[in-house]
């Protein structure tokens, strides 16, 4: 068909209709190749007027390495071959610039023998190629990012069929992507799941998005999962299928679980630490000390009910209000050693001085323990007082009576001594004088002899004395060697009366060296002392465990203790004989009394196995010795 | 020059000091014997002050401690504050056996302590051995020069 050739109405009419497909070039050939007609379509897609290459070589229209390679020539040959030719190659506009281009050519007359000309049609496709370039690019990206998803996607067609899997998703149905995509998803994954997946992706194809979360089975037993199912909607609102996305929940639910029964656990434990600490408040509250929590500057934030009885000052009141202010504190120890103790160690202990509300003075045993905050400053206290007043006045009575037991001391050995000596001295002169005759060295032996006695009694009695006033030590005494120490200083007392002592087993105690020395002499030197006159002294002393004591027993063979008066020995000065019988001033088992019970144990005396006399005491065991 | 062979007696006991000068003069017939009776006087007479400015610097004081005004005890801390009278020996003869009185004396600077005792025999006894120690026995330093005397 040839538009300037044929009838001048129809051949107006081609070219109108030519020029109106602006968007192809529509242009004829000559045999060789020159072009003869050129439409308005053409002359847009390559840039020439129609004058401008009418009856000119078409060959201008192809890259110049395409003509070296004879493509317009091939082109016709294959037109005219086949009745038709097509491809896409780049073309060149007149400017020079190349452009992609669909062409589609048709032989002009007779299909025998060789064409008086051909006609083509161009279609600019640059765009449509850089698309699909990048389509393809994406293509791949989307592939390649896919499959790195640790996430099974799957893209489902209208059709219900799996048009794209991921790598992932293989491994989660178990079987390879070209069992996947492509196949109907019923037949991938089972009649039962699709039962339960088909309402859901109906629903994602009829446009909305849907999610689920549940336990699924999957090639290797059972996962949790959140499913997401997301319409693939195109620009018409067309659903043209449906993403599937599964993410696999398990951990996080199995952390979920965790956390919850951790939950109920913790949830447990705040429930009985509440309970617990309502209980400590109660005892808190009950409790007998003053407890209080100040902050470092000393406003107070706790106050318990010992508070208010001992200071006087009702919770409501004290609470806001600093501690110097209402308790108007003095301190015995200078401050700056009480800081230094508390950063030092975090805690103090010490007596203060405290006002009651009512202005009477309180002496408190007062302990602090600060509390540290996250700079590891002390930011509280928790302060602890006991009300040591009363305690504090008997030990103020205590001292005073110390230092009187001292003057006293001091008074019997000195003041009662010196005129005792006078006496003893002076009837000492006087029994040598040349004058005296023997009915007044009588009268001076009684004298001396009063003296004498005087002179005992005082030094007995300051010795019971210092008994009570001697500090007590507590520390770990082997008895067996108290007792050595107490033969050797009774040595000529034993040689003498011919005494045996026995001894076995003696433990460890807590005591008073000094002490336990004054009981076991005085037990001793009375066993040897009360002998019977037919009988050699034979003291056996031993011990047995009692809970957490020793029972220290020393029996002899004595003349023994009539039941009646088995209490009565242990009294300061009291005797049972008369001193020409058995010497002494009977302060001895008063001082092991008081010895004893001052080392927290007890004594008495029971009859003896053989007529003589147990004394036994008790005594704190000591510790074993690590 | 060397210490004299004299005792001062600082007692205010006059039988103590009868008994005392007695019983040293059995034990060295040539001592010679003073007798003050508190510490204020015994501080004169070593200082030899009037009235005592004539009596010799005694080669040993026999110091009781309990006496009324200045006690023993302050006589020789006043005594040992005094560079002069540092190395006068002192010994403390008193009817107290307390530990107190015993540690204190020494630690005020006396250089011996001993108990009176309580029978004649052992009293006579005591001094005489003070007597054949002191002036027997142990070395005696020097009086300081500027006490002097004879």
């Amino acid at each position: 068909m040839d538009a300037r050739t044929a009838g001048p109405e129809s051949a107006e009419h081609g070219r109108r209709l030519l020029d109106s497909l602006v968007e192809y070039a529509v242009f004829s050939l000559d045999g060789r190749g020159y072009v003869r007609t050129w439409n308005e379509g053409a002359a847009r897609v390559f840039g020439y007027a129609a004058e401008e290459i009418v009856g000119r070589s078409g060959d201008r229209l192809f890259l110049p390495e395409d003509v070296e390679r004879e493509i317009p020539a091939q082109e016709m040959r294959r037109a005219a071959a086949d009745g038709r030719a097509s491809d896409e190659r780049w073309h060149r506009r007149k400017d020079g610039a190349r452009f992609w281009a669909a062409g589609l050519m048709f032989p002009l007359a007779p299909a025998d023998g060789a064409p008086e000309g051909f006609v083509k049609v161009v279609r600019d496709r640059t765009q449509s190629k850089r698309i699909e370039d990048l389509r393809s690019e994406d293509d791949k990206r989307l592939r390649f990012l896919a499959d790195f998803l640790p996430t099974p996607v799957a893209y489902v067609g209208r059709d219900h069929r799996f048009s794209f899997n991921n790598v992932a998703y293989e491994d989660w149905v178990g079987l390879p992507l070209s069992e996947i995509t492509g196949r109907p998803v019923r037949d991938v994954v089972g009649e039962e799941i699709y039962s339960r997946l088909r309402p859901r992706l109906d629903r994602a194809l009829s446009g909305e998005r849907c999610d689920s979360e549940e336990l699924v089975p999957y090639a290797h037993g059972h996962r949790w999962v959140r499913a997401s199912y997301i319409p693939h909607v195109d620009p018409d609102d067309q659903v043209l299928g449906v993403v599937a996305i599964l993410f696999d929940i398990s951990a996080l639910k199995a952390l979920e679980q965790e956390l919850r029964s951790r939950g109920e656990i913790l949830q447990g434990a705040v429930d009985e630490k509440t309970r617990e600490l309502a209980e400590r408040d109660q005892l808190l509250q009950q409790a007998n000390d003053a407890i209080l929590i100040r902050d470092v500057a000393g406003t107070i934030s706790y106050w318990n009910r010992g508070a208010e009885e001992l200071y006087g000052w009702p919770r409501e009141e004290a609470l806001g209000r600093r501690t110097d202010e209402i308790l108007k504190t003095r301190f015995p120890r200078p401050l700056p050693e009480i800081q230094d103790a508390l950063a030092r160690a975090g805690r103090w202990q010490g007596r203060l001085l405290h006002r009651r509300r009512d202005g009477k003075e309180l002496a408190v045993e007062s302990r602090w323990v600060a509390r540290r905050g996250p700079d590891g400053r002390p930011n509280a206290y928790l302060e602890i007082n006991r009300d040591v007043t009363e305690l504090y006045r008997t030990l103020e009575q205590l001292e005073e009576s110390n230092r009187e037991l001292e003057e006293f001391a001091y008074f019997a050995s000195h003041d009662l001594q010196e005129p005792l000596r006078k006496v003893l001295i002076n009837a000492e002169r006087l029994d040598r004088a040349a004058s005296a005759d023997a009915e007044s060295r009588a009268w001076i032996a009684r004298i001396n002899e009063g003296a004498q006695r005087m002179r005992l009694l005082i030094h007995d009695l300051l010795g019971y004395a210092r008994i009570n006033a001697a500090e007590v030590r507590s520390e770990r005494v082997e008895l067996a060697e108290v007792l050595r120490d107490v033969e050797e200083e009774l040595r000529e007392e034993i040689a003498r009366t011919g005494g045996r002592l026995e001894s076995g087993g003696l433990p460890a105690v807590l005591g008073d060296a000094g002490l336990l020395r004054s009981v076991l002499r005085n037990l001793l030197s009375n066993a040897l002392k009360f002998r019977r006159p037919d009988a050699a002294p034979r003291v056996r002393i031993g011990a047995e465990r009692e809970g957490a004591d020793w029972r220290i027993g020393v029996a002899d063979n004595g003349i023994g203790i009539e039941r009646d008066k088995r209490e009565l020995v242990f009294r300061p000065f009291k005797r049972l004989h008369r001193k020409e019988e058995y010497p002494g001033t009977g302060i001895g088992l008063a001082i092991c009394k008081r010895a004893v019970e001052r080392l927290g144990g007890r004594v008495w005396a029971e009859a003896g196995p053989d007529g003589g006399t147990v004394f036994l005491f008790t005594l704190p065991a000591a510790p074993e010795a690590r | 020059m060397s210490r004299s062979r004299s005792v001062l007696i600082v007692d205010d006991d006059d039988a103590d000091c009868d008994l005392a000068r007695q019983a040293l003069r059995a034990a060295d017939a040539a001592l010679g014997i003073d007798v003050v009776h508190d510490g204020a006087q015994a501080l004169r007479f070593v200082c030899r002050k009037p009235p005592f400015a004539d009596r010799p610097c005694p080669g040993l004081v026999l110091l009781d401690l309990n006496m009324p005004g200045m006690d023993g005890r302050e006589f020789l801390r006043r005594a040992r504050a005094e560079a002069s009278l540092r190395r006068l020996p002192v010994v403390v003869f008193t009817t107290s056996d307390a530990e107190t009185d015993c540690v204190k004396a020494y630690e005020l600077g006396a250089n011996a302590y001993l108990t009176k005792p309580m029978s004649y025999d052992l009293f006579n006894k005591t001094l005489q051995g003070v007597v054949a120690f002191w002036f027997g026995l142990a070395k005696l330093p020097p009086p300081c020069p500027d006490c002097g005397g004879p």
